[in-house]
């Protein structure tokens, strides 16, 4: 029906006004409510652009990931290479030992951030729901804690962790998670906050009348309204943990004397970081491998994008939720 | 609503200042005064519940005598209710509480204890510290030899860098704001690089990508380097050399930017609109203002999240190695440390003053027509209380006058009826 209608009355609308140069003019330049053309192509232009400049870099490391030696010497093969060479790979993974160094990221990535999810959500609930007198101290010292540089306190946390023998295992990545200290929490603390700040709390009073308790509300009202915060608390910090070398360095790859004898964690990003000297070690122990006695940039880069890999997969796996999540209700409380 | 009906209003009146009843009672006889002090205590230890106050409340009169504003102190005793809020609320924050305590604050001391100290630890005794007052300051200065080229050259990358991804990710995130086709798509690649920046992986990309470089600067850099000294040269080439990958530091930074402009309401910009505001006033006036706190926080992170990456800054690689392998034992790594996170917060400072939010024309306003209404009112005050004194005196003098007018009507009467 509405269609019928539009439509006689467009027709009628062309007669009536000929194509003039006033109308060209909103064609192009467009009126107030809406884009002209020249400003559409203006606005997509830089959007791809800037787009393509995003991801020309990952583009690039890929396309040299595929490279052998003797493309990467001539200078006349620049994106493509010749032929795919995914030798790179196989030298790539067995100098990072990869099977290991992927399990060690997922451990070390993984279990910190669930209890990220679980204890942000807890005290970010605590700040956003309830109203008592040390909240105002409570914030101020989230907002610290994020401002200030973790170089600060690295000392004598790092000193406590040595004293208890914690270093080379997994704990010191646990422990201050559980009191939501962990890597950049006050992020995710105040993400929280606003999620729970969203909630209704007639919804919640309600609920309270019909005999649920704080628990209840918690579990049943709270968590399944906030789901989104949780995502991406989720995917901050699996990356973020993911990414992180300084501290893995410096727990793992740094024994005081009466730990030695611990299981090492290897995450890929560290051997990402150590690949030059752990490739060039292996190639000289193992005389197999005369003809490529160093790393070349083709195997340096399969290496990038096989620790980058599974961050890509979870991404764009979980990009919808992310991307909606973050739509709802950004990720900063205010 | 329940509970607060149900609580006890305490209404404490401070000393200076009376209920309204006695205010009357001063004003009428203010010579008086050991009736009023007693109603004053009277007044204290009354309580009122919440009805009886608001039907007192058209008796209470805003300002005493003097024309001050009259300070009510209404004591609100919390109820079992607010009192289970805000326990449940402890309950919440616990871990949180803890945390900051053993994590946090113990640290931050132990840190700045640490520098005024040498630590180190003994066979038999554990942990031992002797003071040695500001000897590992000078020390650092003395051993790290380039711990200041170093700060300034980073200094010069933050200065640089920071307004460069801030602006771009408003600009990138206002683009992607507008109604395009597509959106999904673009923004899954914009928000890439919130996936893959890390230090490891930056450096590699960094060093292959650096092929693809979109504009040649090297002719300013070598006029910058002819120019310039050398901390500040390598950090501006540095920039330079690297613009591609700073704007591959604004992920987040969009995403924030994205989130904030998302929640800013459309009907100001329709009511602009009709107006007659362009796109570029409705850019000045509705949305940079809107997200004025977003920039600041948005600087914020960009300068905390650069200082902590080993591209921008060579030194917390440094302290890395202090840390782990404690060659110069504890002291002196946490006042190298603590150095540095110095030079960090004033740059955090820096950009927390440069947002700091300036009171706006109408704000500015109010709060000089509030002073004017204070200095008014006490030159009111002053003169009330004179006009009191004069009454006093006035009331004294006709007292005085009725008293000889009395003495004289019988002295004139007598002289009369002499």
């Amino acid at each position: 029906m509405s269609k019928k209608e539009k439509q006689p009355k467009e027709k009628v609308k062309k007669q009536k006004t000929p194509f003039t140069k006033e109308k060209f003019k909103k064609i192009l330049m467009g009126t107030k409510d809406d884009m002209g053309l020249l400003k559409k192509i203006a606005v997509y232009a830089i959007l791809i652009c800037v787009g393509f400049m995003f991801l020309s870099p990952v583009i690039k490391v890929f396309a040299t990931s595929l490279m052998s030696l003797a493309d990467l010497l001539d200078s006349a093969v620049n994106w493509l290479p010749s032929t795919a060479n995914w030798d790179n790979y196989k030298n790539a993974m067995n100098s990072m030992n990869y099977a290991k160094a992927i399990k060690d990221s997922f451990i070390i990535a993984l279990v910190p951030t669930v209890i990220n999810v679980v204890m942000c959500s807890v005290i970010g609930y605590g700040l956003a729901r309830y109203s008592f007198k040390l909240k105002g101290i409570l914030f101020m010292f989230v907002i610290l804690a994020f401002v200030l540089p973790q170089q600060l306190t690295l000392t004598p946390t790092y000193e406590l962790y040595s004293q208890l023998q914690l270093t080379g295992s997994i704990l010191p990545f646990i422990i201050p998670n559980v009191f939501g200290q962990g890597l950049n929490a006050s992020i995710f603390i105040l993400i929280s906050w606003s999620f729970f700040k969203q909630i209704p709390n007639a919804l919640m009073e309600a609920a309270q009348i019909d005999g649920a308790g704080h628990a209840k509300q918690f579990f049943k009202i709270a968590i399944p309204s906030s789901i989104g915060a949780m995502v991406v608390i989720f995917l901050f910090s699996f990356v973020w943990y993911w990414n992180e070398d300084y501290l893995t360095n410096l727990y793992f790859y740094n024994f005081t004397a009466g730990s030695a004898n611990r299981y090492q964690f290897q995450p890929v990003i560290n051997q990402l970081a150590k690949f030059d000297s752990n490739f060039n070690s292996a190639a000289n122990s193992s005389q197999a491998e005369v003809t490529t006695s160093y790393a070349n940039t083709g195997m340096r880069m399969a290496a990038t994008m096989l620790a980058i890999a599974p961050l890509l997969i979870v991404y764009f796996i979980m990009q919808k939720q992310f991307v909606e999540s973050v739509d709802r209700a950004g990720i900063t409380g205010e | 609503m329940k509970s607060t009906k149900t609580d006890n209003l305490e209404v404490k009146n401070n000393e200076e200042n009376v209920t309204a009843e006695a205010a009357e009672t001063k004003a009428a006889a203010a010579a008086d005064t050991s009736s009023e002090e007693k109603e004053k205590k009277k007044e204290k230890k009354k309580t009122f519940t919440v009805d009886e106050l608001l039907a007192q409340s058209e008796r209470i009169e805003l300002y005493d005598e003097y024309g001050k504003k009259k300070k009510i102190k209404v004591k609100v005793k919390s109820g079992k209710l607010k009192k289970r809020e805000s326990r449940n609320g402890y309950l919440f924050t616990a871990p949180y509480i803890i945390g900051i305590l053993v994590f946090f604050i113990y640290p931050l001391i132990m840190s700045v204890v640490y520098t005024f100290n040498n630590v180190y630890y003994h066979n038999v005794y554990g942990k031992q510290m002797e003071f040695v007052g500001f000897d590992l300051y000078q020390r650092v200065f003395k051993k790290e030899t380039t711990l200041i080229v170093d700060l300034g050259t980073m200094a010069v990358k933050l200065v640089m860098a920071v307004p460069l991804i801030v602006v771009f990710a408003l600009l990138m995130s206002m683009l992607l704001n507008m109604k395009i086709r597509g959106k999904g798509i673009f923004r899954t690649i914009y928000f890439l690089p919130v996936i893959i920046v890390s230090g490891p992986v930056m450096g590699y990309i960094t060093s292959e990508s650096s092929s693809i470089q979109a504009v040649d600067f090297s002719m300013v850099e070598e006029i910058l380097i002819s120019v310039l000294p050398v901390w500040l040269a390598t950090g501006v080439s540095f920039i330079f050399q690297n613009i591609l990958m700073m704007l591959w530091y604004s992920g987040v930074q969009i995403l924030i930017f994205l989130a904030a402009l998302q929640k800013i309401d459309t009907s100001l910009y329709e009511a602009a609109k009709i107006d007659g505001g362009s796109g570029w006033e409705c850019f000045w006036k509705i949305t940079l203002p809107t997200i004025k706190p977003m920039l600041l926080l948005n600087a914020l992170y960009t300068v905390v999240f650069l200082s902590q990456d080993s591209l921008i800054s060579p030194v917390i690689d440094r302290i890395s190695t202090l840390v782990s392998q404690n060659i110069e034992g504890y002291g002196y790594t946490a006042t190298y440390s603590l150095m540095y996170s110095f030079v960090i917060l004033l740059f955090v400072g820096i950009v927390a003053l440069a947002f700091k939010s300036k009171k706006d024309v109408y704000e500015k306003q109010i709060k000089k027509t509030k002073k004017l209404e204070k200095k008014t009112r006490k030159h009111l005050a002053k003169h009330r209380k004179q006009l009191v004194k004069n009454e006093i005196k006035l009331q004294k003098a006709l007292e005085k006058e009725k008293k000889m007018i009395a003495a004289g009507k019988n002295l004139k009467g007598g002289n009369f009826d002499e």
